[in-house]
């Protein structure tokens, strides 16, 4: 891991992938979703009920949980229409050819 | 000769199971009232409007939709008139304590006819971990007061609602039995766990406990406490209470409507009374988005549409005894009209468990009358982001704050000193977590307060929830400011009321 957290995800050209995309970064199941121009992370599994996050809608700049609805912020992680449950979220950077991802919280 | 109606809808199939009528008709308004429904109706010097291929039914009746409080909307009617419902019931927002304010700040602030189904707990339902079956939320039961408050109110209170799970027994569900039959109101029984299971099942129970009258929401949820026993047969006592006239309701919700569970009760029998939404902010972006969408997912499950008209109008209206105001199109009554048409398309509904079916029919609101006046239908407006996302401004204080007058100011300030002795626990402004003792103490320092100030209810809420949101949004003033980390809130007030200090000296 560079010294700037960023982690850099093996095998994966940004341009050509299928988004969402779930990839892994050391133990943590990350799903990377298209938000308009930019790529947003966010751990795969709702801290909710558990479930897997990767059906979910983007809504703006959030993702709504597919099972119960739920709505996370994709820069905070915070859940919008639930507050107090909270989702780790990434940045995603798709320079120099290259994916990584970077915890924001 | 003609009749002097002002407006005159033409040629739509009038549905009107309270009356029998389910054929091509005209309904004549006049004066705010219906004036008619028949054939052929003089239309001269009326407003005509056609309404062929159409239904037109009495307005829409929810008796389950979240207006009021944490799990309510900054802008209730585009849940309401908006969306074709015309009256709606707040489902426990409002208990003994918070009622004041949920009076206050919403019921006559509407276009939508709103009514309340006020909540066991004195705040109303203010948590989501509170109410997971935590007899703690209850904190005290002040019957006197209760009695009280039925008895100014009865017009506007129409059942008690109780929640069907515990970690304590069957306790909490019979003492809102006895708390209903004291008071005189239907019990409303919230049964299903919440998405996981508690020490005690207290279905059962509360279908023994139901009498003719009372009324089971989430009829058909797949969570512990389902109306199925695991070999998928309905449970005796469902039978035995529906014998007894007990009401069924399909509170849709967030978590409790399960196509699953609709499919195997169904064939054996067990049909909704009532077709209701149970709206709050977590489902309004999907997968419920409206009543007319429950309406649908009921044609899909083979219900007639005379059969899902009947359970939205007067069925709904009848079980919280409002049939003599709402749910029918009967001459005299106010003209609360809803026209709907029946889309054909490829649809998709979802339960709210994810499971999906496929329909080729959905109900799909085209126009709506409040006492005769046409508003708007718009089926998409409520999921707007600041009629939901209940965000605090943490980064910010709200530009209604700044619009507060001098003394909701003062108000302010003068609560940050009420308030300063009490210490509470919140890490972020979450719904998870609430310490209810603490809340309570805030609530009553808060009224203390507005009433020590001389500020109207309304005027000192509002400045409260200035403070917190952008959008204007109704909470529970003890349990708002409980939920909010303690320095947070003491630094926002003193904000706010310096603002007003601050203006004063520049203007003096």
């Amino acid at each position: 891991m560079a010294e700037s957290g960023w982690i850099v995800i093996e095998g994966v050209d940004p341009a050509t992938a299928q988004y969402p995309l779930g990839v892994t970064a050391g133990a943590e199941e990350i799903l990377i979703f298209r938000v308009g121009a930019k790529l947003c992370g966010i751990q795969r599994i709702c801290p909710h009920q558990e479930a897997d996050l990767e059906g979910g809608k983007v809504m703006g700049e959030m993702l709504k949980c597919p099972h119960h609805g739920y709505i996370f912020r994709f820069d905070t992680g915070r859940c919008l229409n639930f507050p107090g449950i909270n989702a780790e979220v990434y940045e995603v950077s798709a320079e120099y050819e290259m994916l990584r991802v970077r915890r924001r919280t | 000769m003609a009749q002097g109606f002002d407006t005159v809808l033409r040629g739509g199939r009038v549905i009107d199971p309270a009356q029998s009528i389910n054929a091509i008709n005209d309904v004549a308004i006049k004066d705010g009232k219906i004036a008619a429904v028949g054939k052929d109706l003089d239309a001269t010097g009326a407003e005509v409007i056609d309404t062929t291929g159409m239904l037109v039914t009495a307005g829409l009746v929810d008796i389950h939709v979240h207006a009021y409080g944490m799990l309510g909307f900054a802008w209730p009617d585009r849940v309401g008139i908006t969306q074709g419902v015309t009256t709606f019931i707040e489902p426990g927002g409002p208990g003994v304590a918070s009622y004041p304010e949920y009076r206050a700040l919403t019921k006559d602030t509407l276009i939508t006819n709103l009514y309340c189904g006020t909540y066991i707990s004195p705040t109303g339902i203010s948590g989501i971990e509170v109410v997971d079956g935590d007899i703690r939320e209850l904190v005290d039961i002040p019957i006197a007061d209760w009695i009280d408050l039925v008895e100014a109110n009865r017009d506007d209170i129409r059942y008690l609602k109780v929640g069907a799970f515990s970690n304590y027994g069957a306790g909490v569900v019979k003492i809102g039995k006895g708390m209903a039959d004291i008071l005189g109101l239907p019990l409303y029984i919230h049964i299903g766990d919440f998405m996981k299971s508690y020490k005690a099942t207290t279905t059962p129970t509360a279908f023994n406990l139901a009498e003719k009258g009372d009324m089971v929401t989430h009829i058909y949820h797949s969570n512990p406490g389902s109306i199925l026993e695991d070999d998928g047969r309905v449970r005796p006592e469902v039978y035995a209470a529906e014998k007894r006239g007990v009401l069924f309701d399909v509170g849709y919700g967030a978590y409790n409507f399960s196509f699953v569970t609709a499919e195997k009760a169904l064939p054996q029998g067990i049909v909704p009374h009532i077709i209701s939404s149970d709206l709050q902010q977590v489902n309004v972006t999907g997968p419920c988005y409206s009543l007319a969408n429950v309406m649908s997912m009921f044609l899909r499950l083979g219900l007639t549409p005379e059969q899902i008209i009947e359970r939205v109008t007067i069925n709904a209206a009848r079980s919280v005894s409002l049939e003599d105001r709402h749910g029918t199109l009967h001459t005299g009554r106010a003209a609360d009209i809803t026209v709907l048409k029946i889309e054909e398309g490829d649809f998709e509904f979802s339960d709210t468990q994810a499971n999906k079916r496929k329909g080729n029919q959905r109900f799909m609101p085209t126009m709506v009358f409040k006492d005769g006046r046409r508003h708007p239908i718009d089926m998409e407006i409520a999921q707007e982001y600041n009629n939901w996302c209940m965000d605090v401004a943490t980064d910010h204080v709200p530009e209604a704050a700044a619009r507060l007058s001098g003394t909701q100011k003062e108000f302010i300030g003068a609560l940050a000193r009420a308030i300063d002795g009490v210490q509470w626990e919140a890490k972020e402004f979450n719904t998870v977590y609430v310490d209810m003792k603490k809340a309570i103490e805030l609530h009553r320092r808060f009224h203390a307060t507005q009433q020590m100030i001389g500020l109207p209810l309304k005027d000192a809420l509002l400045a409260l929830m200035a403070c917190m949101f952008d959008s204007p949004f109704t909470y529970q003033s003890g349990v708002v400011i409980a939920r909010q980390p303690r320095e947070f809130v003491m630094e926002r007030f003193a904000a706010v009321a310096n603002g007003h200090a601050q203006a004063a000296a520049a203007a003096g």
